[in-house]
């Protein structure tokens, strides 16, 4: 018997005026599972959100829930939660009339609704505040009423459209773990809209990454992140570095060895196969490269070139590296800010200790 | 104590009327002046005059006993109510409907559903008239009360598009993500989140319908006579305060569900832009 899947999409097509917005869309999520779709606005990711949801129907393709065809279901046949990225929540009812709505319709018993809305609340910490209106609530009670909302329902999967951008930082971060936490202890499918990669890649059991309204890479975060499918994934997820080298010999098995513009050699990892004397571009993350104080022999992977700009962050210092070899292609490099800072002009040492050969 | 600071506090924001201020000051008087003089006419004891000789209340109480100006309000009220509820039921769909349409089409379509307001409405009667009488050869009081609808439809569509024009439709995707069907949605949802431009909507063609003359002086059988043709055939013979304050009374019902729209949901929503 063929595997099930929470949610499945199959090569969905939706076009609007000219542009396909989303252009063969396939991806399937396991139960329990919390999948995050990731692009930049305008990528598809809302329209992705709003055909599971049954808000719009693709133009061609096959959407099911847990084996159930819905491609054509209206919304409120289709037990979907929904969290919307401005909450909607109805301003004419209070916490506890928001919460009871889909129970109401569902016409449960009213002890059974009170019982069901109370642990709802209890799921999002928000126990006291049933018989307040949304206008009298903080964005984050807000947000987590809506996330509420969509759990009282018991609803075999749940959709979120970008729920945490409205909020500041701080209250970011700490309702990312909330969220992730309750979702791994109800064991609750989720798919979550969002363009912030750093969400994502917390998150995530699986990260899809969109573009033009085509998913680019559907992978865990951690390979997203170290073997980004394309230059686009690459770019997209935390800072890139790209340099342009040579195939040293035969790329097999993803092992490269690739020789950059300056003679230095260093490993890399291919996606495919290449032969040796290939004209590649190498992408080089800024945490892939290690100052090393200027010493006697150049080692094999190593690079040299002037320190630029210097950007505090904090837990981290970022240097704007201009290489001898290739002024034109300035460099970022990343080091933890505890050790000894550089000035601009400085002369510095690279050593390159990881690096993945970009495709297109 | 209050008296004081109020007036000094008005003081210090009006040093010196300006010019705006003036010409502010006369439009005011324009519009109010006829009100006043209505109204005083009304308080009368013999004949109309302005300002009026001997007050009494006399007039504003008979016109209240009046038999015939009773029955006219009465028809008036009734027809009124009708047209406004049915005018109020079709503007609703229109509007919903126009929500949906592209922005470009949503305009023109509001603005033709002014087009009533653009027609002199006696010519719009005598038309109306003559294919009343052409289609069932008389007027009666549900002939009344369809004129009355086409002309007072503008009021009930431009507040209640002024009211969805601002609700998020995300509100109800959300009503159907728990379950709620679209009649569901429109009951629970959409309708209490609209219902101040409704109600103002059908307040706003109660008045018209009840201050209409144009209309119902064509289409009003001659045994069923609304409030203001009555109010009309009275000055042709005879000339009495007690018309003065049959008008005072009407004047100050209107105002009475101008203040309640005002409450509702605020003037402006003829303008489009809410406080
Ligand atoms: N109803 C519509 N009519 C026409 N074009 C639309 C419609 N809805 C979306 N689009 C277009 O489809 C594209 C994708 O929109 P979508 O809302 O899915 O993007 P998104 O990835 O969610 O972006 P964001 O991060 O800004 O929310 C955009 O170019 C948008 O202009
Ligand atoms: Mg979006």
């Amino acid at each position: 018997m063929a595997e099930q899947f929470d949610i499945e999409l199959s090569h969905c097509r939706k076009r609007y005026g000219a542009i396909n917005v989303l252009d063969d869309v396939s991806l399937r999520v396991k139960s329990g599972e919390f999948i995050t779709v990731l692009g930049p606005s305008g990528c598809g990711k809302t329209t992705t959100l709003r055909a599971i949801g049954g808000f719009i129907t693709p133009d061609s393709g096959h959407i099911s829930i847990r084996g159930r065809d819905v491609t054509h279901l209206p919304p409120y046949k289709r037990n979907i939660g929904v969290v919307f990225q401005n909450y909607a929540l109805w301003p004419h009812m209070t916490v506890a009339e928001i919460l009871g709505f889909g129970l109401r319709i569902r016409k449960l018993p009213r002890e059974e609704i009170a019982r069901r809305v109370d642990r709802a609340l209890g799921m999002v910490q928000l126990t006291g505040l049933k018989d307040r209106y949304p206008r009298e609530l903080s964005g984050g009670q807000q947000q987590r009423v809506a996330m509420a909302r969509a759990l009282a329902i018991d609803p075999e999967v749940i959709i979120l459209d970008e729920p945490l951008s409205n909020l500041d930082r701080r209250l970011r971060e700490e309702l990312r773990i909330e969220l992730k936490r309750l979702q791994r202890s109800l064991g609750v499918t989720m798919l979550f809209v969002t363009h912030d990669q750093e969400e994502a890649l917390s998150m995530s059991d699986q990260v899809v990454v969109m573009q033009s309204g085509r998913i680019q890479q559907i992978a865990d975060p951690r390979t997203v992140y170290e073997r980004p499918a394309n230059r686009f994934v690459a770019g997209f997820l935390g800072s890139a570095n790209f340099m342009a080298g040579e195939l040293v010999q035969n790329a097999q098995d993803g092992k490269a060895q690739v020789k950059l513009g300056n003679g230095a050699v260093v490993g890399a990892y291919a996606p495919s196969a290449k032969t040796a004397g290939e004209k590649v571009t190498v992408i080089v993350r800024p945490e892939w490269l290690v100052l090393e104080r200027p010493g006697n022999q150049l080692a094999a992977n190593q690079l040299e070139g002037t320190v630029g700009d210097v950007i505090y962050e904090g837990s981290a210092i970022r240097y704007g590296i201009t290489l001898d070899h290739d002024p034109e292609a300035p460099i970022f490099l990343q080091e933890r800010s505890n050790a000894d800072v550089l000035n601009p002009g400085d002369k510095v040492r690279i050593n390159v200790i990881n690096a993945i050969i970009a495709t297109d | 104590m209050t008296a004081t600071t109020a007036v000094s506090s008005g003081k210090a924001r009006w040093p010196v009327p300006t010019g705006l201020g003036i010409a502010a000051s006369c439009a005011f008087a324009f519009v109010v002046a006829p009100l006043i003089v209505v109204a005083g006419a009304a308080l009368n004891a013999e004949a109309m005059f302005f300002p009026p000789r001997q007050l009494t209340l006399r007039w504003m109480m008979a016109a209240l006993t009046e038999g015939s100006f009773v029955n006219g309000a009465l028809i008036s009220f009734v027809v009124a109510v009708v047209a406004a509820a049915f005018s109020t039921l079709f503007a609703l769909p229109v509007a919903l409907q126009l929500r949906k349409a592209p922005p470009a089409v949503a305009r023109i379509l509001t603005l033709s559903f002014m087009g009533p307001l653009l027609v002199p409405s006696i010519i719009f009667a005598l038309a109306l008239y003559s294919v009343m009488i052409y289609a069932f050869g008389v007027t009666n009081l549900s002939i009344l009360m369809i004129g009355h609808v086409i002309i007072t439809m503008p009021y009930p569509v431009r507040t209640i598009t002024a009211v969805t024009e601002h609700l998020d439709p995300a509100l109800e995707d959300a009503a159907g993500s728990v379950g709620a069907s679209p009649w569901r949605t429109f009951v629970s949802v959409t309708l209490p989140l609209i219902k101040p431009g409704v109600i103002a909507g059908f307040l706003f063609a109660f008045i018209t319908s009840w201050n209409d003359f144009s209309i119902s002086v064509f289409l009003t059988p001659r045994e069923l006579q609304p409030l203001p043709i009555k109010i009309y055939e009275y000055l042709l013979y005879q000339y009495r305060p007690i018309i003065a304050a049959v008008s005072t009374w009407s004047v100050i019902g209107s105002a009475i569900i101008v203040l309640i729209i005002d409450r509702l949901v605020g003037l402006n929503v003829f303008t489009g832009r809410r406080s």
